[in-house]
């Protein structure tokens, strides 16, 4: 048996005015975590916006749970199966996270109240406010403020869970405890979740997309994009002349990425090697 | 510490499953305090379910959030639980509207005495104070979390509706008291409402196209232009006459059904809401 992937996104171009955000952008990833990597203006919201079926693209093939957005009925399909956690997700002054979550839990067809409550403390415990549910959200931290977004992606047990940057802004601590939550997320579903920060992608996600400028340039395993470094991260005493990208480590030495020279002492790449490998270089030289 | 006697299991689980007599009820409670065996039967005696049951009760009770007194009473006369929600949690979203509302209602009296030029100034002003209500409501950033309620499946003509009644119903209340301050005839001063209905409605239908603040202030400078215009060439007392009522209510109708045939549009757009 075959299983359709619930993400089918193909030459996907979208512009605002006379700026190009997405330039043939394609994604396609089924259960699991995949994490959408790529530096600022890479186009990694408005690709995340056309999944979360709020931007329609210009022009490319989308498909998202089987279903085409760009049909009224299939997209309210889609809908009522998609999480969405934008990456600056407001919230209303003084509201509590029990306001919030309820609010949008209306917008998502909980009619019944007493049934809507219950779902509402039911993903306001899964990310871990209990405590906080009756405080207003003007008073949370940083990190909490993110989880009542993620608790209100969580409403209903969605098939597609699409998540703008989740771990930004957080603390260490708090981006350990987002992990574990998304990751636990991923079990039995499919989460897209874009982010700058590899130590992400390395941690929770099963698979790796990696856009600049507005188009892929790999799609696969972290392990893949590794892959892809090996013989071309080597240490030195100096910055290589080939190199694209260099920095000196806490060794003292440079560790240099890009065309290596012969016998140049190659080391280990790290998934974030890999990415300044690829991003560092032209697309045309490193596409997958 | 234990007493002599215990209570007999069939009395124990009466009283579990909530079918004992008040005097046996109590008598029970009482002996519960004291008797740690007679504790640990009823719990055996007791339905998780049922413990469940009155656990979440008590958790709904004490977490909802609170119906205020308009949303009860919303309830009351019929409207759905979470259409209530919606229209008084609406102002929450954007108190500015209000603000913008009581600002043009404010100057309206102002503008009002007891001279039938202040009444007619009244007029003019008045229906544009749902007009500048609705620009603020559904303006850009009018919904802090508008992404989430685009990407949601609830209808965005729906919601339109909802928040523009919101919009229409406390501006009305507010310029309906302000009006019931001027001196003279009462219907003189009831006959803003029509004209506010067509101007918000013509406000709302063009939102499907521009931006909702473009969409206000067009609506108000042609107001103005057509207020003008009318008075170089007859009375604008004629404006809120008959006829002219029939005009504005023909026009409310024309906006009503304008936003009803491009409801597709309005439910891919997601300026509005």
């Amino acid at each position: 048996m075959t299983t359709i992937p619930t993400i089918q996104a193909h030459g996907i171009v979208r512009s605002f005015g006379r700026q190009r955000a997405l330039a043939g952008a394609s994604l396609v990833a089924g259960c699991g975590v995949t994490g959408l990597l790529g530096p600022n203006g890479a186009g990694k919201t408005t690709l995340l916006r056309a999944l979360a079926t709020v931007l329609a693209p210009d022009s490319g093939d989308l498909r998202l749970l089987g279903r085409d957005p760009g049909d009224p009925k299939q997209r309210l399909e889609i809908r009522r199966r998609l999480g969405y956690l934008p990456q600056d997700a407001g919230y209303q002054r003084g509201f509590t996270p029990f306001d919030f979550v309820d609010y949008i839990a209306i917008l998502k067809e909980f009619t019944d109240r007493r049934a809507r409550h219950d779902e509402v403390r039911r993903v306001i415990a899964l990310v871990g406010l209990d405590e906080v549910r009756n405080k207003r959200i003007r008073t949370l931290s940083g990190g909490m403020r993110r989880r009542v977004g993620l608790a209100q992606a969580m409403l209903g047990n969605p098939d597609l869970l699409v998540l703008d940057e989740p771990t930004v802004g957080l603390d260490p601590e708090q981006r350990l405890r987002f992990r574990d939550l998304i990751s636990e997320a991923g079990q039995g579903r499919t989460v897209i979740l874009s982010t700058h920060l590899t130590d992400d992608v390395a941690a929770i996600c099963g698979q790796v997309v990696v856009i600049t400028e507005g188009r892929t340039l790999f799609s696969g395993s972290p392990a893949e994009l590794v892959g892809l470094a090996v013989g071309h991260v080597w240490a030195d005493a100096q910055r290589g002349t080939g190199a694209v990208v260099a920095w000196r480590a806490e060794d003292g030495r440079y560790r240099n990425i890009g065309e290596a020279p012969h016998g140049a002492d190659l080391v280990a790449p790290s998934l974030e090697d890999a990415y300044l490998f690829l991003v560092g270089t032209p697309a045309t030289e490193s596409a997958a | 510490m234990s007493t002599p006697w215990h209570a007999d299991s069939t009395a124990l689980s009466t009283y579990a499953a909530g079918r004992a007599d008040p005097v046996t009820a109590a008598s029970i409670e009482a002996h519960l305090t004291s008797c740690g065996s007679c504790r640990t039967s009823l719990g055996s005696a007791v339905d998780p379910a049922r413990v469940h049951a009155i656990f979440a009760e008590v958790t709904e009770r004490l977490d909802a959030p609170r119906a205020g007194f308009i949303e009860h009473t919303l309830i009351w006369m019929g409207v759905r639980s979470d259409a209530a929600r919606l229209l008084t949690v609406t102002p929450l979203i954007r108190g500015s509207w209000l603000l913008s509302v009581l600002a043009v209602a404010a100057f309206a009296v102002i503008a009002a005495d007891a001279s039938p030029a202040g009444t007619l100034a009244f007029l003019v002003l008045a229906p544009l104070a749902p007009v500048a209500g609705v620009a603020a409501a559904f303006g850009r950033g009018g919904d802090p979390c508008y992404e989430v309620a685009v990407a949601a499946p609830y209808s965005a003509l729906r919601l339109l509706m909802i928040r523009a009644i919101a919009v229409l119903v406390t501006t009305a209340l507010g310029v309906l008291a302000a009006s019931l301050l001027l001196p003279g005839d009462a219907t003189v001063t009831l006959a803003w409402l029509l004209p506010s209905l067509a101007l918000t409605g013509l406000t709302l239908a063009a939102s499907e196209r521009v931006d909702p603040v473009l969409a206000a202030g067009t609506v108000t400078a042609s107001w103005i232009i057509a207020v003008v215009s009318v008075r170089t060439e007859y009375d604008v007392h004629s404006m809120f006459g008959s006829t002219g009522q029939g005009v504005f209510l023909a026009l409310t109708l024309v906006s009503a059904v304008e936003i009803w045939r491009s409801r597709d549009r309005v439910n891919s757009l997601r300026r509005l809401i």
